[in-house]
């Protein structure tokens, strides 16, 4: 882990709808960050993230193979320092339990402003180097 | 999961015509809400169909008229480039993102400490309609928008009709 806070990050962005992957890479390029790796499902986010070796990550939920707090709980256990981010449209309190449980450090719900997925990024950053 | 179809239809309704409101600048002008008994629904230009929970399963289905899911996906989609040969794919994908963000939005005021599992959106092109069995119903919400008319329908079993 760098000794200063990072502003700009490699990320990897989890969601099956093409299109959201597209705007999610905008959202993150206008924030000053970079996408290195996409992935459509679960089980192919778990390929990739070993791949591409992310900064942090966003993961949807629902998405057909595996969803994405099965795959989660995958990428935590291996690798302890991963930062993931669920962007979903899930506002079910018992989901975001869930999520935190499984690894999750921060959790948006679509449709979102760039400001709180800044937030989100922001408070994760937070966490770990101050 | 035990939940009253007519609460679920009014909720999904609401959310809808504030998403079409707040994110696409698309207002609803009327809505009519009803408890339909033909066994064939008449679908619209795109459907994008959803499931609710495991055991029974309910299915939200939307079904967009051309020019709406036209000035949808044009909002939708402004900030980015989207290659000709792309765009019937990614409109097919935002009829999908819709029917995913309001379904998902719309149950976390149903989950009460359960959790409830959404499937992946599916979308139909081409489809005319959908027919029935005797053991479902349907709900059907005719929005009608400026650009188009959305048809939301909710399916389940019979016992879940109890108003």
């Amino acid at each position: 882990m760098q000794e200063q806070k990072p502003t700009s990050l490699n990320f990897m962005v989890v969601d099956d709808s093409g299109i959201t992957t597209k705007k999610m890479a905008k959202v993150l390029e206008e924030l000053g960050h970079k996408v290195i790796g996409v992935a459509r499902t679960g089980r192919e986010a778990i390929e990739r993230y070993v791949e591409v070796n992310p900064d942090m990550v966003t993961m949807d939920i629902t998405m057909p193979d595996m969803n994405g707090i099965e795959a989660t709980r995958n990428i935590c256990r291996e690798y302890k320092d991963a930062m993931i981010i669920m962007v979903t449209s899930h506002g079910q309190e018992q989901m975001v339990v869930d999520a935190i449980k499984a690894g999750a450090l921060g959790y948006v719900i679509k449709p979102f402003k760039p400001e709180t997925l800044k937030a989100s990024i922001d408070r994760i950053l937070d966490k770990f180097w101050n | 999961m035990s939940i009253s179809i007519k609460r679920l239809m009014d909720i999904v309704s609401s959310r809808t015509i504030n998403f079409l409101s707040d994110e696409m600048d698309i207002h609803v002008d009327r809505q009519d809400i009803k408890l339909i008994s033909n066994n064939r629904l008449e679908l619209n230009y795109i459907t994008s169909v959803i499931t609710i929970g495991s055991t029974p399963h309910i299915f939200i289905i939307f079904s967009y008229e051309k020019e709406l899911i036209n000035k949808i996906f044009e909002v939708y989609t402004k900030e980015l480039d989207i290659e000709v040969e792309e765009r019937a794919e990614y409109m097919e994908e935002t009829a999908g993102d819709l029917v995913n963000i309001i379904v998902g939005n719309s149950i976390a005021e149903f989950s009460s400490g359960i959790t409830i599992s959404l499937s992946p959106p599916i979308v139909i092109s081409s489809a005319e309609s959908i027919a029935k069995s005797r053991a479902v119903k349907f709900f059907v919400n005719d929005l009608t928008t400026f650009y188009g008319n959305l048809r939301i329908f909710c399916v389940g079993p019979n016992e879940l009709f109890e108003i």
